[in-house]
């Protein structure tokens, strides 16, 4: 059998065993307490987490929508024209009875004769910044152009120039002219222009055999005679050319360059600038006498309607012949008729005239005589509900959730809570009928509970 | 078998029977003791779990002639016994008022003078957890 040690060891392991066994045991339950512990923490970490994300949007709904026989809240009335037949109760059904409105002459228009006068400009490139479009010129010696030279204000302008020289004992002739025509009734016309001329001596002047001359015509009509100016432009402006002009039909106006050297062994350089030509025809215009009746309707609508939020009506209409139907609508505060909207009719058509105003007038007005007539009046309102409200609730969250109860207050109501016990699924919408009657006006606080939170909305109807 | 060995054997037998005894007296001083520890661990963790299901919702804060009236739902899991109520860190109530699941209460403090229209008003269940809203109240 065993020897002492022998024993001593089985005993000894005996023990160990056993408390090894107890120790194990202890360790394995807290590892599991542990566990268990943890587990329902994040649990309930995770359950607080969806809490925190809910979200839910809040809206009401305290309108209703209401129609009107317009007999009973409409009052019609012609303020110019004739009423024919029909009356208030006449709008309240499509077909049969009408009211019809003739118009009235509203009032005669006259408008004497008279005279009046019109001015336009005949020449076509005065300035000569187009080159010399629309002008006709004949060359001599030298040759017509356009060139820009520095203005009286320091700007840069275009004329036109001719440059030539001139051999001893020659003559030189040139010309730039364009037609033009004059209308009946001509009152009076301006001729005005700039002109520079300028030999190689300048500023010496021509001596007395020389002959260096610009000459305007209209119609071969000399109109003046102009020399040398050297550096310096010279205006010349406001020329009544009026007696030249009286037949109407095509004329021309006309610049002619005449120039005589007569040394025999030396030429001359010449040059002619020419800019800012303009012709002012001034014309009597003559009017006839004008006189026209203009007829018109004006209708008044009114209606009496309870207080509403909004108010759409629609007035069944056709005239006789195409009209401009002006509606003016009643601004209270100001105590005045404000223009509110116009509208275009098709001549024997019927169309709804669309307003929302609950006081108006129709007018419209024309050279002939016409009618209109008006057959059905839609009226709808839209009314605070006299049966209470609805609360609109709409799950906004990642996570369901569940509404525990809605409470209502406001500053002369205490607070009204209504049970609820409604989850509700991610986007899910939920209306709670709540029979409160609000006063238009009022604040009302609207409180929703769910299981782990509580969110406020306010709204005044 | 001779004389030494039945010795042998009745002394083994009684050695073990000695230490199975000794074994039996520590045993039966640990034992008490340890199943006195793992029940206060399971009831120290039912606490903890009945404490995290706890969950209440201040749903209104009304005052109204000297009364404050606090109105309190219990939305969690388990039945709460709110023990304590505070208005600005101020114990204002102090009593056991049992919720069950997904009741309403309303806990009512009489005499209760107005400092101030916001109101931070907290609930403390005897479990610890404790809710806290602010409210705007009028007089």
């Amino acid at each position: 059998m065993l020897g002492r040690r022998g024993q001593a060891t089985a005993i000894g392991g005996v023990f160990f065993v056993l408390l090894m066994v107890a120790l194990l045991g202890l360790i394995f339950y807290q590892i599991d307490y542990e566990h268990r512990f943890y587990t329902k923490s994040i649990e309930v970490m995770e359950e607080r987490k969806r809490a925190y994300t809910e979200r839910i949007k809040v809206s009401e709904n305290y309108t209703i929508t209401r129609n009107y026989a317009a007999a009973d809240v409409a009052t019609f009335t012609v303020l110019e024209g004739d009423l024919v037949s029909g009356s208030n109760s006449s709008l309240n059904d499509i077909g049969a009875n009408y009211i019809i409105v003739d118009s009235d002459a509203v009032f005669n228009l006259t408008v004497p004769g008279g005279t009046t006068t019109t001015t336009s400009e005949a020449i076509k490139n005065g300035e000569f910044n187009y080159g010399l479009d629309y002008w006709i010129y004949v060359n001599g010696v030298g040759s017509w152009n356009t060139s820009t030279y520095i203005n009286g204000t320091g700007g840069l302008d275009t004329a036109a120039i001719y440059s030539t020289i001139v051999s001893g004992g020659a003559v030189d002739n040139a010309k730039l002219y364009q037609s033009f025509t004059v209308g009946e009734n001509l009152k009076s016309a301006e001729l005005s222009f700039n002109y520079r001329m300028w030999w190689e001596l300048c500023p010496f002047p021509l001596p007395r055999e020389y002959i260096f001359n610009l000459f305007v015509f209209i119609d071969n009509n000399a109109i003046g005679t102009y020399s040398l100016t050297c550096n310096e432009w010279k205006s010349i402006s406001a020329i009544d050319v009026t007696d030249y002009l009286t037949t109407p039909g095509n004329h021309t106006l006309e610049f002619r360059i005449y120039i005589y050297n007569p040394n025999r062994w030396l030429s001359f350089s010449y040059k002619v600038w020419i800019d800012k030509v303009s012709l002012k025809l001034t014309y009597i215009d003559e009017t006839a006498e004008f006189s026209s009746v203009v007829y018109g309707i004006d209708a008044m609508l009114d209606l009496d309607l309870p207080d509403y939020y909004n108010l759409t009506y629609k007035l069944l209409t056709q005239t006789n012949i195409s009209l401009i139907l002006d509606v003016y609508a009643f601004d209270e505060e100001n105590n005045i008729w404000v223009l509110y909207d116009k509208f275009l009719t098709v001549a024997n058509e019927w169309s709804n005239v669309t307003l929302d105003s609950p006081r108006i007038r129709i007018y419209a007005e024309s050279q002939h005589p016409f009618r209109i007539q008006f057959d059905y009046l839609y009226v709808e309102t839209t009314e605070l509900n006299p049966n209470g409200f609805t609360l609109i609730i709409e799950n906004a969250g990642d996570y369901d959730l569940e509404i525990v109860a809605c409470w209502l207050k406001n500053e002369t109501l205490d607070a009204l809570r209504y049970e609820v016990g409604r989850s509700l699924l991610p986007g899910e919408r939920l209306e709670v009928n709540i029979p409160v009657v609000l006063t238009k006006g009022s604040l009302y606080q609207v409180r929703v509970v769910t299981r782990n939170n509580v969110f406020k909305h306010s709204f005044t109807p | 078998m001779d004389k030494r060995g039945q010795t042998q054997v009745v002394e083994t037998v009684l050695l073990i029977m000695i230490t199975i005894a000794l074994w039996t007296v520590i045993w039966t001083w640990f034992y008490p003791m340890y199943i006195g520890a793992i029940q206060d661990m399971g009831r120290y963790l039912l606490g903890y779990e009945m404490a995290l299901k706890e969950w209440v919702i201040v749903e209104y804060v009304n005052y109204t002639d000297s009364t404050l009236t606090v109105f309190i739902t219990n939305t969690g899991d388990v039945e709460v016994e709110i023990g304590s109520l505070y208005v600005n860190d101020t114990l204002v109530w102090s009593d056991v008022e049992k919720i069950k699941v997904d009741e309403m209460k309303r806990l009512t403090v009489s005499g209760y003078t107005l400092g101030g229209e916001v109101l931070v008003v907290k609930a403390c269940s005897l479990r610890g957890n404790c809710w806290q809203v602010v409210e705007r109240v009028g007089p």
